[in-house]
């Protein structure tokens, strides 16, 4: 049983923090408009509360077809042992019930912008005044010859938390003392980008844990830089030296095809083979946004950076990891800034308001070894209809510092309470 | 002339720049669409998860003093002076006023008992005169720091206790310096039993 002092006790406070408001919601019988969410990630399902915290008035739906949410960020730590997949799982039962968010565990199969509707698996249509759609990425399969779903079977991609991320830790278990794992990161943009770099750390350490100190983690790269990059390879060097080895793509980096049954790799000059193969593939929005035509050429959408509105298509608003969003990052801190603000514009724009000016921050936590913390931050706002960082302020953290040891242990306990902090903002 | 054209050419270009920074500068951001933000580490309304401090209900003021202190640099920090240099000075001003609006919530936590009552001697032999009522008094120099995270608490006395480390107060220095590091656990878990 669900009780509220229970997800305020997980927290550590014992009584009720401005939800007070939010129970006294539930008789609410008339609705002013009604908003549905498409997709209950760190997008979405930040959108559905926070429009309820602004607005009373305004009736949510949030469509999600998991029962619940699997948290990639911070999945990386399940592959070193150092957190289980259940730590990154939440419930949708705290929004419906202390927010007044209605949820619905489906599929949305199709959505009529014309007529303002969303037609679900079950056949049953739901009508919007707005729509948000928050669907995450989706995979460009056979963007690299051979791998499809059934290739991420033998060679996962762990790009999604879940199943994938427990089959990329079990076959760690076999990889020979001298062995060789593979991870193949993808071009710009995609999702969580320090993300395929810290997984490189993070499985060295469970290598270096299991006395496999001979083996190597290598990265075959399509870009020729990645986030953090400077920090990473010292991050490498002081825990792992000569384990990880990054391939850019001038260095033939760039895999063009795989094959799953030989576990092999092939590059424009080379082709190898790994004891286990970790394929993070090209990218692109997630699957109802190009249904819906709210993709453009590239394969994301483009939105006016004001209110997140598809710029193809009217009423519908599209955040998170699927959008274009100027400078921002796809990354979990940014689709939960956008929906706050998104939640914003779309509550002006019910009121007929003018919808307000925006601001926003990205924070990217990387940990790359266990109790050794990396990040990168970033504020935004918007000049000329573009979203830009602003000038002089972010970064990464700084490469020297007498302070270095533990200012990495403080980042790294930082990011895990980000995790938390972000989580409880977003489901508790 | 063409001597002059560059210069001139430049004053203008640097003008007309300047013009249309003004004229991009729309409406500053609401409280909300700024203080939001904030809320991805520091929890809904300020209410944070250990050990990221919280900071619903600190005073106006002392809000306003620490995010300037992090923006030019008085404070060190590992991310919070990275992102406060993104705001300006009013915009600090209205977010220090939209976490100073929610009202002071104690967490639960655990703590130590024996560690409290060492903190509790400790306080009142060396910090009382500033903290007042066991941590809970504030104002523009002086933080609540009853009812805070104690982890949180912790970090920031080794900060001052760190040698060579650059503090932006040197009262706290000169009182922390000579601590053990008990003694900053036993504060630590005193100032955050207090509620």
């Amino acid at each position: 049983m669900l009780t509220r002092r229970r997800f305020l006790a997980a927290l550590g406070y014992s009584a009720g923090l401005g939800l007070a408001s939010a129970t006294a919601l539930a008789g609410e019988a008339r609705y002013k408009a009604r908003v549905v969410i498409v997709g209950g990630g760190y997008g979405g399902a930040t959108t559905a509360k926070y429009l309820r915290l602004a607005d009373p008035h305004v009736e949510v739906f949030l469509i999600e077809k998991d029962p619940e949410y699997i948290s990639c960020a911070l999945s990386n730590e399940v592959l070193a042992d150092e957190r289980t997949l259940e730590s990154l799982t939440f419930s949708y039962d705290a929004l419906s019930a202390f927010y007044g968010v209605k949820m619905v565990q489906d599929e949305v199969t199709e959505i009529d912008p014309v007529n303002r509707k969303v037609k679900i698996a079950a056949g049953v249509e739901l009508a919007y005044d707005r729509l948000v759609v928050s669907p995450g990425i989706a995979f460009r399969w056979g963007a690299i010859e051979g791998y499809d779903e059934a290739a991420s079977q033998i060679m996962p991609h762990a790009w999604f938390a879940g199943e994938q991320t427990r089959l990329l830790r079990s076959q760690l278990d076999d990889v020979p003392a001298d062995g060789k794992v593979f991870i193949v990161a993808p071009p710009n943009p995609y999702k969580c980008p320090p993300g395929p770099y810290e997984r490189a750390g993070l499985i060295a350490h469970l290598l270096w844990q299991h006395n496999k100190r001979q083996a190597k983690v290598i990265i075959l790269d399509a870009k020729e830089n990645f986030a953090k990059k400077s920090l990473f390879l010292r991050a490498w060097e002081e825990h792992y030296p000569g384990m990880v080895e990054w391939v850019p793509g001038s260095k033939d980096g760039r895999v063009l095809a795989v094959d799953p049954q030989r576990r092999t790799l092939k590059t424009e000059f080379d082709e190898h083979r790994g004891d286990v193969v970790n394929v993070i593939p090209p990218q692109k929005a997630g699957r109802i946004a190009e249904v819906a035509g709210l993709t453009d050429g590239s394969g994301w959408c483009p939105v006016d950076p004001r209110t997140f509105e598809s710029r193809l298509q009217d009423d519908i608003h599209v955040i998170g990891d699927a959008c274009i969003a100027g400078a921002m990052p796809k990354s979990a801190y940014a689709a939960n800034s956008q929906g706050k603000n998104c939640a914003l514009a779309i509550q002006a724009l019910i009121n007929d308001n003018p919808p307000p000016e925006p601001s926003f921050v990205n924070t990217c936590y990387s940990i790359p070894a266990p109790g050794y913390g990396i990040s990168v931050a970033a504020v935004y706002r918007l000049r000329d209809g573009e979203i830009v960082a602003v000038e002089g302020a972010g970064g990464v953290s700084p490469l020297e510092g007498s302070d270095w040891d533990w200012e990495r242990e403080m980042e790294a306990a930082y990011a895990r309470s980000w995790f938390v902090n972000i989580t409880s903002d977003i489901f508790l | 002339m063409s001597r002059l054209r560059g210069p001139v050419t430049t004053l203008v270009a640097g003008l007309v720049a300047g013009l249309t920074c003004v004229a991009a500068q729309a409406e500053p951001p609401s409280a909300p669409n700024l203080s939001n933000n904030c809320a991805g580490c520091h929890g809904t309304n300020g209410y944070s998860a250990k050990p990221m401090p919280i900071i619903a209900g600190l005073s106006q003021p002392y809000f306003s003093r620490v995010l300037r202190q992090f923006k030019n640099g008085e404070r060190p920090s590992t991310i919070m002076g990275r992102l406060a240099k993104g705001y300006t000075d009013a915009e600090i001003d209205d977010i220090a006023a939209f976490f100073s609006s929610q009202i002071w919530k104690s967490p639960e936590q655990e703590l130590d008992p024996a560690k409290i009552e060492k903190g509790r001697k400790i306080h009142e032999e060396k910090c009382a005169t500033c903290h007042r009522d066991n941590g809970r008094f504030q104002n523009a120099e002086t933080p609540r720091i009853a009812g805070q995270w104690s982890r949180y608490l912790e970090f920031v006395l080794q900060e001052y206790w760190r040698v060579g480390r650059k503090m932006p107060n040197r009262f706290m220095t000169i009182v922390v310096q000579p601590l053990t590091s008990s003694d900053i656990s036993a504060l630590s878990h005193f100032y955050a039993s207090m509620k």
